[in-house]
């Protein structure tokens, strides 16, 4: 291997985890931003490459340490993971612009320097997680990416964004100990913590109790991550009380890296079906027809619109759970275009609800009376990702549910059938109080006199919003790259 | 013969067992605390008896002492019990759980059993000889550097997951100081006691002894930075005790500079190999050994400041009265 290109995949990772402590040692100020902003977008261009490089020349594996697998660490990346690793990054590089004035406002300025680096260390753990292909290196991933929501999470301005952390710290550390419980167990049956080295050996201890406990860890402890119903109730309060540019990023991206770990679980690391002659599937189907009934109704009755967004985000991920419960390939297609519209939807969403708070302080529904017509902007993009949401043809949102109703026909699960249309409804209804509260009421006299966002704000959320409206209508790309995914997932076998 | 290791093992067990139920149930955080130390130094017992003196060192010195005493200055700062836990203290353990939802709880303890009862039987049915990467490790280990098959693994074969349990470390201090000021420990402000000063002043040198030598003894046989840091650290925690802090000069940049040292260094000679034409962290075979002694000096001082400044709790240079 030689020059950039062949040591792409590791630096994607290793620039922000060594530009962490350096940004956290940087004087108060701008520069922690700036510092930030530049590793985000390196970090983008390189995930950018990678997708490009694993379409056309395949898979791409490097050795950390020189060492071959199975003893040594390796990155093993393909089509899926180089497809989630530039949502992830992407996704950050949008964020970093708006945060500047976000975070000035919200979190003290003796502790923006920790803030960024905690958020590049949270970048460098999920974009781990995707990357590397090793189930131990994983955890130690996952222990970055959580550890570094947790402080982050902290660092809302509400008192009560210290209990909601804590509150995530508990439910995240027992999902990390079961997950890591899971790997000890099936490492015990095969000898090896290389993803594709336990893919040939694990078939051959299938009939053990050892791996079907190792895998119900597993299943379990990723599925705390996931927020997978009834597993989420750490979800809404870390979204509602965090920073807003946190709430933005992790809703994007954490519960995202969550679900590709799923999927690499259930199809690659225990490969043969292996997943389809255990209650995995059914439950998922189940989970997440609760998910979208229970969350979304929920949702309705909030007074607060990040916390309606934020159970919006648990129907989300049932949405996409019910995708890979129907265990077919168009089910996982499904499953990760939702994963992609979904993070272009909630991105825009919570960033122009940001803009809002920006602007007013609060997002009360009833403090927001009336702002559509003070911040038309900010009030677009809000329309435009509501009707993604709900999923109205010439949205990303609409594909993600068109290919999941086609998936639910192809099996005639009409129940599914059901309620993801029931799901819809459910949303139209609660983007419907959103948009009632901020256009139709009047506004207060504190209201009156609001302006716009700053442009700084209201550039990155529009262009989420704009992609949800490109990806609705140019599906090539996304429908693509996740067909293909779900191919080399081995979905396609089912 | 075989008998009386098998009722001593058994004895630990159900000891750690029955300190585990014990600090669960107990009302009282103090005693809490207390059997929490005692049930991690019976914990590094066990790994002994299992034949893994590293864990072993980490548990008594990160699990049991370090915990202890982070779990300790939480207590002193959460001030005089409030009334409502002064009443836990008097009634017995039944009266509480009522209190605190009794039906809840037995569920949940049932839940735990079921837990752990499947685990138990997963792990019995485990193969005796479980396959594992030992014999890879054993024939790769001259190329090593080293010679302690475990500091092999930690420091050459897995370098990359050490590396970023530094990062971890690192960003737990971060997590600590993201949560703003605290308030300080009512007895950092009083004067120290003679006999603690000069407990710090005669221990202080040992355990930098003990600290250096972990360190040097890791590339052969049990120790290494992860143990060295932890002696290190708690010879910073000492010092805390005994009302020592930091000089103003060295309290910022300088501070931050060690902190960090740990991880910047490691990543950096990743970074360095690269050049010379291998993939990160691919040491050349005839320098291993000298840069895992580099690594692992660099990983002892961040090790040892981060968990003395864990300790501490708040950035030092917001200390205004310094």
């Amino acid at each position: 291997m030689s020059g950039l290109q062949g040591h792409l995949s590791l630096l994607l990772v290793v620039i922000p985890l060594i530009a962490a402590p350096i940004v956290a040692v940087l004087p108060r100020g701008r520069l922690p931003w700036a510092g930030a902003l530049l590793v985000t977008a390196v970090c983008a261009v390189l995930a950018g490459m990678q997708l490009w490089s694993v379409v056309h020349d395949g898979v791409i594996s490097y050795e950390l340490g020189g060492w071959a697998p199975p003893w040594g660490i390796e990155y093993r990346i393909d089509a899926v993971n180089a497809f989630v690793a530039l949502i992830v990054a992407g996704i950050a590089a949008v964020t970093l612009p708006y945060a500047l004035l976000s975070v000035e406002q919200e979190i003290p300025e003796e502790q923006a320097p920790l803030f960024y680096a905690s958020f590049l260390l949270c970048l460098c753990g999920l974009l781990g997680i995707t990357q590397t292909g090793d189930i131990f290196n994983v955890f130690v991933f996952l222990e970055i990416s959580s550890l570094s929501s947790y402080a982050l999470v902290s660092l809302g301005r509400k008192r009560q964004a210290l209990t909601s952390a804590y509150q995530y710290l508990v439910m995240g550390t027992i999902g990390a100990t079961f997950f890591l419980i899971g790997v000890g167990l099936i490492y015990s049956q095969t000898g090896t913590l290389n993803i594709a080295d336990l893919a040939e050996r694990l078939p051959a201890v299938f009939d053990h109790k050892t791996v079907h406990t190792g895998f119900a860890f597993i299943v379990v402890g990723v599925a705390l991550k996931l927020a997978l119903f009834p597993l989420h109730l750490w979800l809404p309060n870390a979204y509602t009380y965090a920073p807003t540019v946190v709430t933005i990023f992790l809703a994007a991206t954490a519960t995202k890296v969550a679900l590709y770990l799923m999927l690499r679980v259930l199809f690659t690391v225990f490969p043969n079906n292996f997943a389809l002659g255990t209650p995995t599937f059914d439950l998922f189907v189940i989970s997440g027809i609760a998910a979208i009934l229970i969350a979304s109704v929920y949702a309705i009755y909030q007074m607060d619109v990040k916390r309606l967004l934020a159970y919006s985000s648990v129907a989300q991920i049932g949405y996409m759970a019910l995708g890979i419960g129907f265990a077919s390939a168009m089910g996982v297609t499904a499953a990760l275009l939702h994963l992609f519209n979904h993070a272009l939807m909630k991105g825009a969403l919570f960033m122009a609800v940001g803009a809002i708070i920006y602007r007013v302080g609060s997002c009360r529904m009833d403090n927001i009376h009336g702002l559509g017509r003070r911040m038309p902007w900010t009030f677009g993009a809000i329309i435009i990702g509501g009707l993604s949401l709900v999923g109205v043809p010439g949205t990303a949102g609409f594909i993600s549910k068109w290919y999941l109703i086609l998936a639910a026909l192809e099996q005639q699960a009409w129940i599914s059938v059901a309620v993801i249309l029931a799901g819809s409804l459910l949303a139209v209804v609660y983007v419907g109080k959103m948009i009632e509260a901020l256009y139709f009421k009047p506004a207060s006299e504190a209201n009156q006199s609001l302006k716009e966002a700053p442009l700084l704000l209201v550039i990155p959320t529009w262009i989420l919003a704009l992609s949800n409206l490109y990806f609705g209508l140019n599906t090539e790309l996304t429908v693509g790259v996740a067909e293909r995914a779900a191919e080399v997932l081995g979905a396609t076998g089912l | 013969m075989t008998l009386l290791p098998l009722i001593f093992d058994g004895v630990l067990g159900f000891t750690l067992l029955w300190l585990a139920w014990q600090l669960l149930g107990s009302p009282d955080l103090f005693r809490a605390i207390v059997l929490f130390i005692a049930f991690g130094l019976l914990m590094a017992l066990i790994w002994v008896r299992l034949d893994a003196p590293d864990v072993a060192l980490a548990e008594a010195a990160i699990g049991a002492g370090l915990t202890g005493a982070l779990l300790l200055a939480a207590l002193a700062r959460l001030g005089p019990p409030s009334e409502t836990a002064s009443l836990d203290n008097q009634g017995d353990r039944a009266s509480v759980a009522e209190g605190g939802g009794l039906p809840f709880r037995r569920w949940l303890v049932a839940l735990h059993l079921v837990l752990a009862c499947g685990l138990g039987y997963a792990v019995m049915s485990l193969p005796s000889a479980a396959p594992g990467l030992s014999d890879a490790v054993a024939n790769s280990l001259a190329l090593s550097g080293v010679s302690n098959p475990v500091t092999a693994v930690l420091l050459n074969f897995r370098a990359y997951d050490t590396l970023l349990e530094m990062g971890v470390l690192l960003l737990a201090l971060l997590a600590v100081w993201s949560l703003g000021s605290t308030p300080d420990a009512p007895p950092d402000d009083q004067p120290v006691g003679g006999v603690l000063a000069l407990l710090a002043r005669l221990l202080t040198p040992l355990l930098l002894l003990v600290a250096g030598y972990l360190l040097w003894v890791g590339g052969r046989a049990p120790g290494g930075a992860f143990q060295a840091g932890s002696v290190l650290g708690a010879a910073g925690v000492l010092l805390v005790l005994a009302g020592w802090r930091l000089g103003r000069r060295f309290a910022q940049l300088p501070l931050r500079i060690m902190l960090v040292a740990g991880l910047v260094l490691f990543m950096a000679v990743g970074l360095f190999v690269m050049l010379v034409g291998g993939d990160f962290l691919t040491y050349p075979h005839a320098s291993a050994g000298g840069l895992i002694l580099l690594i692992e000096a660099a990983a002892t001082l961040s090790i040892g400041m981060i968990l003395a400044a864990l300790f501490l709790g708040i950035r030092p240079d917001s200390r205004a009265d310094q």
